[in-house]
């Protein structure tokens, strides 16, 4: 099982309906890419890199900007990236579960709790 | 009998919500609350004077730097549109996403370690099992993790 089934599978057991699965999943990753992005910092010329970059997305410069975009993260350790990126998506379904509660049915959580020792595996 | 407008206060009780419902309150909720906090801060801050909007798009293209990087790829017309048009769904099956996601490690954290061997995925797979196991047995009735076989 890969991270996006894991996180559709942890959706759909959660109630989310098969039809916006994607989506939320996808803001889901979108979510902990920002909070990876806030933790590992930029500086100034990143900063500056990473404007420019964005001007051309704003001016609809969709393949201009995508290629400053990847300019802006030179030299960047993917491996750190990589596990803070994990380690915060598992905190983040960890939170999720947390905010349920009390609402999750015995099922649920047993499914849930199945789902997360696959997980391990 | 009561006036039409006559209020009973039954329809201001708050109805409980759903698991489904609590679970997309908290997409959201942190979604919101990321971006938020992102454009606060001051490194941020001359990026969000250029276009807060499109700074929502930046944790996607910074997927597409990883994408690329992890997996060696190019970027695909898939991928170039998901990015333009925000797709989520379109984002996730694009080639890319499908490569890197695997890479993960498929969220198997003994496959992470084989994988990945080094010190900081091995401590972020550390606190993110204490985590879980936390939610284990506070949430869903677990006292530990089963025995792996």
């Amino acid at each position: 099982m890969n991270p996006i089934e894991f996180i559709k599978s942890y959706l759909s057991i959660s109630g989310i309906p098969d039809d916006q699965l994607d989506e939320n999943a996808g803001k889901i990753l979108y979510t902990i890419m920002l909070l990876v992005m806030k933790e590992q910092s930029i500086n100034e010329s990143q900063a500056k890199k990473l404007e420019e970059a964005i001007t051309l997305l704003k001016e609809d410069k969709k393949q201009e900007g995508i290629e400053a975009m990847k300019t802006v993260f030179d030299g960047a350790d993917a491996e750190v990236w990589q596990s803070s990126f994990v380690e915060k998506l598992i905190e983040y379904l960890m939170d999720m579960t947390d905010k349920m509660g009390d609402s999750l049915t015995e099922e649920q959580k047993r499914k849930l709790a199945d789902l997360l020792n696959v997980a391990e595996g | 009998m009561p006036p039409e407008s006559y209020d009973l206060g039954l329809d201001k009780q708050e109805k409980k919500k759903t698991s489904a419902e609590l679970a997309k309150d908290h997409i959201d909720l942190v979604m919101e609350k990321a971006e938020g906090e992102l454009k606060k801060d001051k490194r941020w801050g001359r990026l969000c004077e250029v276009g807060g909007s499109v700074l929502i798009g930046v944790g996607v293209v910074s997927v597409a730097f990883l994408l690329e990087r992890l997996s060696g790829g190019g970027g695909s017309q898939e991928l170039a549109n998901a990015l333009q048009n925000m797709d989520f769904g379109q984002f996730l099956s694009s080639p890319e996403a499908k490569m890197f996601f695997p890479a993960l490690s498929n969220l198997g954290f003994g496959t992470l370690l084989v994988v990945g061997g080094k010190e900081k995925i091995r401590q972020a797979v550390a606190k993110a099992k204490d985590k879980k196991n936390h939610i284990l047995s506070q949430y869903l009735g677990r006292t530990e993790t089963p025995p792996q076989t």
